[in-house]
């Protein structure tokens, strides 16, 4: 027997699913250009796209950064 | 016997220590369970290994409550010790022995469903349980920063003086609550400062099993529970603080049991929860006194929320509130017994019970840490903050998946009526935690402060992501981003943790000996060997430094304080003699933070009187040793002497 969806109708909108979706890749993508291992950004530069991440990090990071009594 | 026990190899010795010590600890709260839960191994509803790991946790409150009174009566020697814990272990499991049967059925259990899971599943569990074991490889991490400047020295001190006293240089801040200190002091009493730099990995454990069990509390199934684990061992605010000697790990056991005994008031309101809320919350604001201003608020909005139905009846009213006012009072006693220890030391070390209010010192509690325009940018972008922030002594993050999987809280159904969903009292709890410290200190951003509460957000995206992986429907985009996203962050985590957190190569090699203690830890420690392997027993060391925790037992105990008769404009020649005056042979400067004592000193110009040798010098640390031939002064110089059968030392001012 087919069980009934608890979720609603609305939210199975492959939109919605896609906005979420690229959410969370966001989120994670922003975690590995700040936190990435090395190992992240030795792929990065296979793909050649170090120095444009680089320079993205760069861009972020003072988002996120103070010192002592700044 | 003993000393051939503890003479074995360092592999054998330190994993016996540690799961030795464990089970005391376990042991002990199983007693106490017992004692006053007559059937504490029966309790329905509430899984064998949640009750283990409460006993755990709640023995470490306990036996810390025990080794801060034997400490401050100067009793706290391995015999004492090795006695107490052998007997709370045996003791403790034989009573609790219907507990491990239990958790070996629920572990058969775990591990059936997790083979009949998808692939994607069972690799989020391997790895989370790989990054949980990888933790036992922080052995191998330098010890730096606060753990050895304090918390560990402190209990390395009362180790080996058998008393608490207050550690050399933080005279000031030894009226904080101890927890943690005092387990590092029995480890290494215990002979193994090894098992004390690695306690931290059985009592996250601990947590993270209490945490998973709030997660069943909330409607998680098993894919949800792995999530949370997930999202705890990939929060860098956790990892840091493995292996690094600091304490706060035990403040975030210590606090998630106080939420999940609140949360059960409501289930099972028996005198046993109410009594553990308030020993648990007691137990916590000890060991980080920073969790006080946010712990009453949410403990007490819980509490509240455990009442909530019987409050709604208007007809027994009444009773309700004499039934309320009796738990308030049993959480009140629970709380009291966990402050009393703590009473008892500050009351006989510092003459104020309550220490640091009303107490000189109180500065680190009113800190301000950024001004008003970085500190706004914080507020306005916390969550941001907390999962990517870098800021001036954050220490870690928050996981990122726990932003990621926020959204889905859209796909869960609405509970009704809403307010009595567990899930919707925690996350709201544990908001209203979080408001009250931004309105309390918002420019203290540091996650630690606040970590068990901050962990508390964990079982909202968790349960959301647990929901969408089980009904989903095609495209199952959501429910595939869900299990690479969380793989994505477990390998990455795990991967930038290895060589800042984690050090496997490191750690073989310590344990075979191959490394010694100071190739691990640096230029402090092999500056205080130095002076170690020169000094005779109990010579003074002047130590301008944060760092004590290298120095041998005795020169830790004889080490410049705050009794020393220092007049403060003391310059140059003054300073000199002031140093020959107070006894002091031995002299290490550490110019990255007490740099002004070269200035003091005059290096350059050293009296005619004073024969300095140079012991050791790398930058920015310097020993010296101090001879004085003929010094202008007629006083007998201070002596630090062992008092009669004791390995207590003091400082005997002429």
């Amino acid at each position: 027997m087919i069980q009934p969806s608890l979720v609603p109708r609305a939210m199975h909108s492959v939109w919605i699913k896609i906005i979420i979706g690229i959410w969370m890749l966001l989120v994670v993508f922003i975690y590995l250009l700040l936190f990435g291992p090395p190992e992240f950004w030795f792929f990065i530069q296979r793909l050649d796209l170090f120095d444009l991440l680089k320079a993205w990090r760069s861009w972020l990071e003072p988002f996120f950064t103070a010192d002592y009594l700044s | 016997m003993i000393q051939a026990i503890f003479s074995l190899p360092l592999y054998i010795i330190m994993p016996v220590v540690l799961i030795g010590y464990s089970a005391a600890c376990s042991g002990a709260g199983i007693l106490f369970l017992k004692l006053f839960g007559a059937h504490a191994d029966r309790m329905e509803r509430i899984s064998a290994g949640t009750i283990l790991a409460t006993g755990f946790v709640l023995g470490q409150g306990i036996l810390a409550s025990i080794w801060l009174l034997l400490a401050l009566g100067g009793w706290f020697s391995i015999e004492i010790v090795g006695t107490f814990c052998f007997i709370v272990t045996v003791v403790g499991l034989y009573i609790g022995r219907g507990l491990f049967s239990g958790l070996k059925n629920q572990v058969a259990s775990i591990w059936r469903e997790l083979r009949e899971d998808t692939w994607g599943w069972q690799l989020i569990a391997g790895l989370t349980v790989t990054l949980c074991l990888l933790w036992v490889t922080s052995l191998g991490r330098p010890l730096l920063g606060d753990g050895s400047a304090f918390y560990m020295a402190l209990g390395k001190l009362t180790a080996y003086s058998h008393r608490l006293i207050p550690l050399p240089g933080f005279e000031g801040f030894t009226n904080v609550g101890l927890q943690g200190e005092l387990h590092f002091a029995a480890l290494t009493a215990l002979h193994s400062p090894e098992a004390a730099k690695l306690f931290s990995w059985p009592t996250i454990s601990a947590a993270g099993i209490i945490l998973a069990s709030l997660g069943r509390v909330v409607g998680m199934g098993r894919r949800g529970q792995w999530l949370t684990l997930s999202m705890l061992f990939s929060s860098s605010a956790v990892v840091s603080l493995s292996g690094d000697g600091k304490v706060d790990l035990f403040a975030v056991a210590l606090g998630l049991a106080a939420y999940y005994w609140a949360v059960q008031i409501r289930f099972a309101r028996t005198k046993i929860a109410l009594l553990l809320t308030g020993l648990f919350s007691g137990f916590s604001i000890i060991a980080k006194l920073s969790y006080a201003p946010v712990m009453v608020p949410t403990i007490a909005l819980l509490v509240l929320w455990g009442y909530e139905a019987e409050f709604k009846n208007k007809g027994q009213w009444r009773s309700t509130f004499r039934s309320f006012i009796g738990g308030c009072t049993v959480i009140l006693a629970g709380l009291l017994l966990a402050f009393i220890p703590h009473f008892a030391k500050n009351g006989l070390l510092y003459h104020n019970p309550i220490s640091p209010i009303g107490s000189g010192g109180i500065g680190w509690l009113n800190q301000t840490w950024f001004g008003p325009e970085v500190t706004r940018w914080i507020l306005l972008t916390y969550p941001l903050a907390l999962t990517y922030g870098s800021y001036w002594a954050q220490y870690g993050n928050l996981s990122p998946l726990i932003l990621a999987f926020l959204p889905l809280m859209f796909y869960l159904p609405r509970p009704r009526p809403f307010f009595s969903s567990p899930l919707v009292a925690i996350t709201l709890v544990a908001l209203a935690g979080i408001g009250v410290w931004i309105i309390y200190n918002p420019s203290v951003f540091s996650p630690r402060y606040i970590l068990a509460l901050l962990l508390l957000l964990i079982l909202l995206p968790a349960r959301c992501a647990e929901f969408v992986s089980l009904n989903d429907q095609r495209p199952r985009l959501l429910a595939m981003g869900v299990i690479v996203s969380t793989i994505v962050v477990l390998i990455a985590g795990g991967l930038s943790f290895l060589d800042q957190v984690f050090f496997p190569s490191a750690t073989i090699q310590y344990l075979a000996r191959t490394m010694d203690e100071c190739k691990r830890d640096g230029e402090y420690c092999r500056a205080m060997s130095r002076i170690n392997r020169d000094a005779e027993s109990g010579d003074r060391v002047y130590v301008a430094s944060y760092q004590h925790y290298w120095l041998r037992g005795d020169l830790l105990q004889c080490a410049n304080n705050q009794n020393d008769p220092f007049s403060s404009g003391a310059v140059g020649e003054q300073m000199w003699l002031e140093l020959y005056q107070n006894g002091f042979k031995y002299l290490l400067i550490d110019e990255s933070t007490h740099g002004f004592m070269v200035e003091r000193l005059d290096l350059d110009h050293v009296p005619k009187w004073v024969k300095l040798k140079l012991k050791y010098n790398t930058m920015p640390l310097s020993v010296y040793e101090m001879n004085f031939d003929n010094p202008p002064s007629t006083v007998q110089p201070a002596a630090c002497q062992r008092l009669p059968s004791s390995t207590t030392w003091e400082v005997m001012l002429p």
